[in-house]
């Protein structure tokens, strides 16, 4: 009884000046590099600012978003944004669930496994990227001598097609362990009985996958796909190394356009522009997630 | 069960099979930084029978470029370890057990950070990072990458919080502890492995961050990550001292990896799986 009348009174009053010492660091860093940025750069979207011109700044109104967002290459970018986020999700939730399975069963040896399928998601993602530039070099690198012994002969970074498909590879690579380790926590996790009622009423092992414990896994997999995209779409480092954006523009990102943008051609306003842009594309992500993370 | 010993056979073979897709990279990494140049730059590859030697390591240990950026990595991922720390674990203790003016806005800044790409803010931040003098500074990376890796430290310590039980905290009150008191005596411990992974989630990926450090730094705050660009963008590309740079860039995670493997697996859990 004495409970439940104290906890309204201790959660909610008294505290909140000290709520605020709480939140204080935390929101001078959001307000200093999070609303800040925001606010400028949707103001140097509309403005003619630019780092290396010495213009007077004025009020351009749409034309920034006419020039960089309403063009084929952004939408380009956006497609090639989208088909690294598809197939590496894709890639990764079939090879993941397999192998999330196999480590699931706790055989002997499985922590040791654990281990080195963790590796990727901890290693430089930048230094990776490097270190495969010199695995596919098309002279001497190490991919180059395992294909004659298939007999193939592809230079994977010199057409678009297989070098958006290196990117991917290497996106699959990096967060394949998040999506073993929580789909092994999520199968981990399963009632065991409804497993086994349905083995012993006869199901077989496609039954039990597809009719069983896939959709039991539901939300686990809905919580994967959405962290996964918001990274997927963000990808960097693995494009500014392993392809420059090249062939010709096969693998720029939005990320990367934004930052050649910004960062080649100085074209703050521009650049902003395409920032601006993007955050209308994610809105939707950020309705998902904040209904996810209820404080 | 016949079934049984074929589907582990399967399983081995899996294993083993996505082991060697994930290792070899690492493999060749640290070969190849033992490489002479002409070994490491011969076809077919000299996998395994090439002559071991240490003069890329020695001349990575002798350059003081590389021992500049080495300092810069890990200034910044130590002070940003620090500042994520003291800045998320009051937040996500004020944000699972109090209310007050302005919590809304920070759960819409914390949310709006961790699904934005950071591009978007860094394009911004540059331009005004440069009018307040702040450009190629240690503490500029320190403080955007702690803002950039609060939401996802906040949310693993509003789990860890939140799987405390609050009559915990209610007894104490009870017994006449003071609010303060009970978050140091009670809550603090119980919320140390969380804080533990938080601060090894931020060291390494303070670590390897790349984009904050190539857009916000030029010579004097230049970390590993932007230094390692250098040698492949150069006519000729050195590999030995690539390898042996990225050798050193992996090497605190691999100690991480063996030493504090329960950590990051429970904070992955926690920070995506949680209620």
């Amino acid at each position: 009884m004495i409970k439940s009348e104290i906890r309204p009174v201790r959660r909610y009053s008294r505290s909140s000046g000290l709520a605020v010492m709480f939140s204080l660091p935390g929101l001078l860093l959001l307000i200093s590099v999070v609303l800040a940025p925001l606010i400028t750069g949707f103001y140097y979207s509309v403005t003619n600012s630019s780092l290396i011109s010495s213009e007077p700044t004025r009020f351009v109104g749409l034309e920034n978003y006419r020039n960089e967002v309403f063009t084929q290459t952004f939408s380009d970018a956006l497609r090639v944004s989208l088909l690294i986020t598809f197939f590496s999700i894709v890639t990764q939730l079939g090879t993941g669930y397999v192998i999330a399975k196999v480590l699931a069963r706790s055989m002997r040896g499985t922590s040791f496994f654990v281990s080195v399928i963790m590796l990727p998601m901890l290693l430089t993602p930048v230094a990776i990227g490097m270190m495969w530039s010199l695995m596919l070099n098309p002279d001497i690198g190490v991919v180059k001598w395992l294909q004659s012994f298939v007999g193939l002969d592809v230079n994977f970074l010199a057409t678009p097609s297989t070098a958006l498909g290196a990117i991917i590879f290497l996106e699959w690579w990096g967060h394949l362990p998040f999506v073993v380790l929580v789909l092994m926590a999520g199968i981990l996790n399963l009632p065991k009985e409804i497993i086994e009622s349905a083995s012993i009423d006869g199901a077989n092992w496609w039954q039990l996958n597809l009719r069983v414990i896939i959709p039991m896994l539901a939300p686990v997999i809905a919580v994967i796909v959405i962290i996964r995209s918001v990274n997927a779409f963000r990808m960097f480092d693995t494009i500014f190394v392993l392809t420059g954006g090249g062939p010709g523009s096969a693998t720029v990102n939005l990320p990367f356009l934004a930052y050649k943008a910004a960062f080649t051609y100085f074209d703050t306003s521009r650049a902003s522009a395409i920032a601006v842009a993007i955050v209308v594309i994610v809105m939707p992500v950020y309705f998902i997630f904040s209904k996810m993370t209820k404080v | 069960m016949k079934s049984s010993l074929i589907s582990k056979v399967f399983g081995y073979i899996l294993l083993i099979s996505i082991s060697i897709v994930i290792i070899f990279p690492v493999f060749y990494t640290l070969s190849t930084a033992l490489k002479t140049n002409a070994d490491s730059q011969t076809f077919p590859p000299k996998l395994f029978n090439f002559d071991v030697t240490s003069e890329n390591l020695r001349y990575l240990a002798t350059n003081e470029d590389f021992y500049a950026a080495v300092r810069v990595s890990f200034l910044v991922a130590i002070f940003t370890t620090l500042l994520v720390v003291f800045a998320a674990t009051p937040l996500a203790y004020s944000l699972s057990r109090m209310n007050y003016p302005g919590k809304k806005l920070i759960v819409l800044l914390v949310t709006l950070i961790q699904v934005t790409p950071a591009i978007v803010l860094l394009v911004p931040l540059f331009a005004l990072v440069t009018k307040f003098g702040l450009y190629d500074k240690i503490i500029t990376q320190v403080l955007i990458l702690s803002a950039l890796i609060l939401p996802f430290a906040t949310w693993i310590l509003v789990a860890f919080v939140k799987s405390i039980p609050y009559e915990l905290e209610e007894a104490a009150f009870v017994d006449g502890a003071s609010r303060l008191q009970v978050i140091w005596h009670i809550i603090r411990p119980l919320l140390a492995p969380g804080i533990m992974t938080v601060a090894i989630f931020t060291l390494i990926g303070a670590w390897n961050e790349f984009l904050v450090p190539v857009i916000m730094s030029e010579s004097n705050a230049k970390p590993v990550t932007v230094l390692i660009t250098i040698f492949i963008t150069e006519k000729n590309i050195d590999y030995g001292l690539l390898a042996a740079a990225c050798s050193f860039l992996f090497l605190p995670v691999l100690l991480f990896t063996i030493f504090a493997k329960r950590f990051i697996v429970g904070g992955l859990l926690a920070g995506s799986v949680k209620g």
